[in-house]
């Protein structure tokens, strides 16, 4: 997984905050929300791209953590086993919606339209950066199961191994979903952003103020 | 397929770069040269890793205040919370002879409370043998409330609070039944009151009060827990 | 001109009977695509299975019957909003059953998020049923039964098991119980017809009682309300022992008891009533804070 972030100065540690939750001392459990809220909130969301299930995904999520909390004995870092908890979670509730995860006999045209390729063909690049509200948007639109991998990988930082296990799929599969999702996304970036040079997809300079087509 | 017959008219170059191209993205091994060569796959390469390089970099964002207020009236409701120690207490900690103790005293408690609170015919013992009962009468609680009642009392008044934040986000139908239940519980509780300042031996008013409080916890918790169902 | 004439009489029949088909096709059409989804299933279960159904409004429907499946039917009125069915176990004749209604869209408004259930499962079922609101009707289950909702009316009839309903402002029918009954609500009315359980408590704070039917010997009947009246009608050959109490209400009684005078202080302001109607083989016991009590004859 990707590095942890560092600590916030003046925060108690992660493991002086767990001992005194385990005592039932309610300052400690809303530090320790305060804390983890937004890294397992933002799982959520980018994975149901629902503010609404996003919530009720974090309240389960911390809800079973804290009910758990008597049983961490420090095997692991804390963050570490509340993250696993979140995407187990957010999963469970994507797979009770019916919604396609990865099968293992993935076909193209099981996870939506067909992927473009571009083989030696346009040469295209997407603009500058690609900003937060493009990006949400952008994912927002995957097929779930290429979702699930992207976020697992390229946002959260979860190797293609971890991936296999948490997704109950083999490790080509997560890399071969991966490279679709990442293929998907910039066919849509290439479909909704400007060319270089200021021009848009069909080749025209948009009216001055348009940045998007 | 359309894809097939691309890649049927794919250069061997561009296929194996495209081949390996996760690879490269994961910085397993240098860019050959062909990305530099050829447009199509350097663009191709480039866009990817500005796309790998967005997502990592994606800022977080926080929820609303909400989630932490549901999710503090569960653990509350759970009983997650304990009651802060007072210096005396924290610095006798670490002397406590009998820590198991404290399960068992919340179950006596819990028993004389339910005996309390249940127990037929507060004031009038009837004898199963038929003959005119012997009156024997209960232990009759004084006006004020006793300190097993006040602990009621006060975990309604704690739940109250958190069901006011809880409130504005619950269905219309689902808040007017609540709404409605939680009235006719209050003006039950308002009357008892009443009652037992005109007459505090009134063992049955108070039995009705601490009812009243009872089925308002009751109604509270479901309030506290629902989730549409 | 006569062959101009009929092609054109021809062209006009067809375009005419095009026109009928529109008419008669676009709102056929729009009817197929406006049904509400409705799934039916039949799963083979054990003879007493667990079934439990979560829903969030609509009508529930359990009837038990003697066949070793569960038959459910299930209308939803929007395709944002799902059933799933979670089966243990994966294989052979099922044990439990969970019936679950999800919102897909939360934009969903809460009448539109609802799901209309019909079964029919063993009668050997143990049941649960969470419906906050919708009507909730049960018939013929010998298992544990067990019904929540928050403003839904709940009709039980003919129960065999320990029958445990709840509701906040939701009426309570209860109709023939066998088994063990404990029935709650804070606004609704219960009501108690024919039970043949020995072991019945009901409370409700705003609502009425009514229990019309006779008493188990031996059996022990609690009713308790609060501002609501409670009117108890039995038949002649009824025998039971009453107390009968209220702080701000009235007992109203047309049994002929034996009383049983007190020599202790009265409760002051309640009006209570105390005695033996024939043997007094069963207990009744009624409290009511300011509403009347009636204990009547058939």
């Amino acid at each position: 997984m990707s590095a942890q972030k560092p600590a916030v100065p003046g925060v108690a540690p992660d493991t002086q905050l767990i001992a005194r939750a385990q005592r039932g001392d309610e300052e400690a459990f809303t530090a320790l929300f305060e804390a983890h809220k937004r890294r397992v909130y933002s799982l959520c969301l980018r994975m149901t791209g629902n503010v609404a299930e996003a919530e009720d995904l974090t309240q389960e999520a911390f809800l079973q953590l804290f009910r758990k909390i008597s049983t961490f004995r420090g095997e692991s870092a804390f963050s570490t086993w509340l993250h696993r908890l979140a995407v187990n979670v957010v999963l469970m509730h994507l797979r009770k919606k019916g919604l396609s995860q990865i099968s293992l006999d993935e076909t193209e045209n099981s996870q939506g339209d067909p992927i473009k390729r571009d083989y030696g063909g346009d040469d295209r690049r997407l603009v500058g950066s690609v900003d937060r509200i493009a990006l949400t948007r952008a994912i927002g639109e995957l097929p779930p199961g290429y979702r699930s991998v992207f976020i697992l990988h390229d946002v959260e930082g979860y190797e293609h191994n971890e991936i296999a296990e948490i997704m109950n799929c083999s490790v080509g599969n997560s890399k071969s979903q991966l490279h679709k999702a990442r293929l998907k996304l910039r066919e849509w970036f290439q479909q909704h952003q400007l060319q270089p040079r200021g021009k848009d997809s069909t080749g025209r300079t948009p009216p001055e103020g348009r940045e998007e087509q | 397929m359309i894809e097939d017959q691309h890649e049927e008219k794919l250069n061997p170059s561009c296929r194996e770069f495209q081949a390996s191209l996760e690879t490269y993205l994961e910085g397993e091994g240098g860019l050959p040269a062909h990305a530099g060569k050829c447009p199509a796959c350097g663009a191709l390469f480039a866009d990817l890793a500005l796309i790998r390089s967005a997502a990592e970099t994606w800022p977080l964002e926080s929820p609303a205040p909400r989630v932490w207020s549901n999710i503090r009236a569960r653990l509350e409701t759970e009983g997650f919370f304990r009651e802060k120690e007072g210096f005396w207490k924290r610095w006798m900690a670490p002397f406590r002879l009998f820590p198991s103790a404290a399960p068992i005293g919340a179950l006596v408690f819990l028993i004389v409370f339910a005996i309390f609170l249940f127990s037929p015919g507060d004031l009038y013992h009837q004898s199963k043998s038929g003959s005119a009962p012997a009156l024997v009468a209960t232990s009759v609680a004084p006006a004020t409330l006793t300190v097993v009642e006040a602990n009621l009392v006060r975990t309604v008044q704690e739940m109250e609070k958190s069901y006011k934040t809880r409130e504005a986000y619950l269905d219309p139908a689902a808040k007017q039944t609540y709404a409605r239940g939680l009235t006719s519980l209050d003006s039950s509780i308002r009357e008892c009151l009443a009652s037992l300042q005109a007459q505090p031996q009134n063992t049955l008013a108070r039995r009705y009060l601490m009812q009243a409080y009872s089925e308002k916890a009751d109604v509270l918790a479901s309030a506290l827990e629902y989730d549409g169902r | 001109m006569s062959a101009e004439l009929s092609q054109s009489s021809g062209a006009r029949k067809r375009s005419v009977m095009r026109g009928v088909g529109m008419f008669l096709l676009i709102p056929a059409g729009l009817l197929i695509a406006a049904t509400p989804p409705q799934v039916e299933k039949n799963i083979e279960t054990t003879a007493t299975p667990r079934i439990s159904i979560s829903n969030l409004s609509g009508k529930v429907i359990v009837k038990g019957w003697d066949r070793s499946q569960v038959h459910v039917n299930y209308t939803s009125s929007s395709p944002q909003v799902t059933v799933d069915t979670e089966e243990f176990p994966p294989q052979g004749p099922v044990d439990k059953v969970h019936f679950t209604t999800y919102i897909i869209d939360h934009s969903t408004p809460g009448e539109a998020a609802t799901v209309d259930y019909t079964l029919q499962i063993p009668a050997g079922s143990n049941l649960e049923i969470r419906n906050p609101q919708g009507l909730v009707q049960v018939e013929s289950v010998q298992g544990d039964t067990s019904v929540e909702s928050l403003g839904g009316n709940i009709s039980v009839a003919d129960a065999g098991g320990h029958l445990a309903v709840r509701s906040v402002g939701g009426n309570i029918e209860i109709i023939r119980p066998s088994g063990r009954v404990e029935a709650y609500s804070i606004n609704g009315s219960l009501h108690f017809v024919d039970p043949a359980t020995s072991r019945l408590h009901g409370t409700t704070t705003s609502g009425n009682i009514v229990y019309e039917g006779d008493f188990v010997p031996g059996g022990d009947y609690i009713l308790s309300d609060y501002s609501g009246n409670m009117d108890i009608v039995c038949p002649p050959t009824a025998s039971f022992e009453l107390n009968a109490k209220t702080v701000r209400g009235k007992v109203n009684n047309t049994f002929p008891l034996v009383s049983r005078h007190s020599s202790a202080p009265p409760i002051s302001s309640a009006n209570s009533l105390f005695g033996t109607y024939s043997t007094g083989k069963a207990t009744l016991e009624l409290t009511s804070f300011s509403g009347t009590i009636h204990i009547r004859q058939k």
